[in-house]
């Protein structure tokens, strides 16, 4: 059965393409941004001012780590690591991603060939 | 960083309704990203920023957006609740100081009355045909 909350997935699908990501390796804000960008063939970006608040809450749940790294002389960067409890819960984010999919791609398809019928008559 | 870059991290605080700890912490690390991008792109222009990560508006609405809804009521009931503790501590100042002041008032109205009665009972006569003011005595 599909809980109600799967259809408020827009959260939770960026945490599952940013979780997906962090699992080649670690990365940091601006290069996590043009990775989805990079990876989705330039058909999707990723704003920033959504990327940081779910990276905190990730953060927040013990899903992912930060860590302050020197680069050049002064500036730092935080990097992004994926913890174990992470992967556990990316691992049912796309199972839940693909089981809502395969349900609205269900009801999709009971329409196209209802449709179709119509349109054979 | 140039001045267009400069003016955008400008407009971006700016934009931000209020700047508490969560806001603070968001902007550092937009601004980091600002300066990743200004390093490969040194003549960026302030459209160029605006389009690729947003007018200040837009990525106000985004952070919003994105945030958990229960840090979202809490951070407007904090908001709500300054402004109430703000509103009383004015509201509290401005009785006191008019108590204050109608106290001074009060204070200043009675010595000026005993100077008067002092004066009043002071005037004497040295003799019995030139009586003396003593606050006369001066001028």
């Amino acid at each position: 059965m599909i809980r109600e909350d799967s259809f408020k997935r827009g959260k939770n699908n960026i945490e599952m393409l940013l979780l997906n990501i962090l699992c080649d390796q670690d990365y940091y804000g601006y290069e996590l941004t043009m990775l989805v960008n990079k990876y989705s063939n330039q058909m999707m970006s990723l704003p920033v001012g959504s990327l940081y608040p779910i990276l905190y809450k990730l953060q927040e749940k013990g899903y992912v780590s930060s860590q302050k790294k020197l680069v050049g002389i002064r500036k730092e960067r935080i990097y992004y690591h994926i913890e174990p409890a992470g992967k556990e819960y990316l691992q049912a984010l796309i199972s839940d991603y693909n089981y809502i999919n395969k349900a609205i791609q269900n009801v999709l398809n009971h329409n196209y060939i209802k449709v179709e019928d119509s349109n054979h008559e | 960083m140039n001045k267009d870059t400069a003016k955008y991290i400008k407009s971006i605080k700016i934009a931000f309704p209020f700047f508490h700890k969560s806001e603070k912490r968001f902007f550092s690390d937009f601004v980091s990203t600002i300066r990743d991008y200004a390093e490969e792109h040194p003549n960026c222009t302030y459209e160029e920023l605006q389009d690729n990560f947003g007018s200040p508006k837009d990525v106000v609405v985004n952070y919003y957006d994105t945030m958990d809804q229960n840090v979202y009521y809490m951070i407007f009931k904090r908001v709500h609740y300054i402004h109430y503790i703000t509103i009383t501590t004015i509201v509290l100042l401005f009785i006191l100081f008019t108590i204050a002041l109608s106290i001074l008032i009060h204070e200043k109205y009675k010595y000026n009355q005993t100077i008067i009665d002092h004066i009043d009972t002071t005037i004497t006569s040295t003799e019995q045909n030139t009586p003396v003011i003593k606050g006369d005595e001066n001028k």
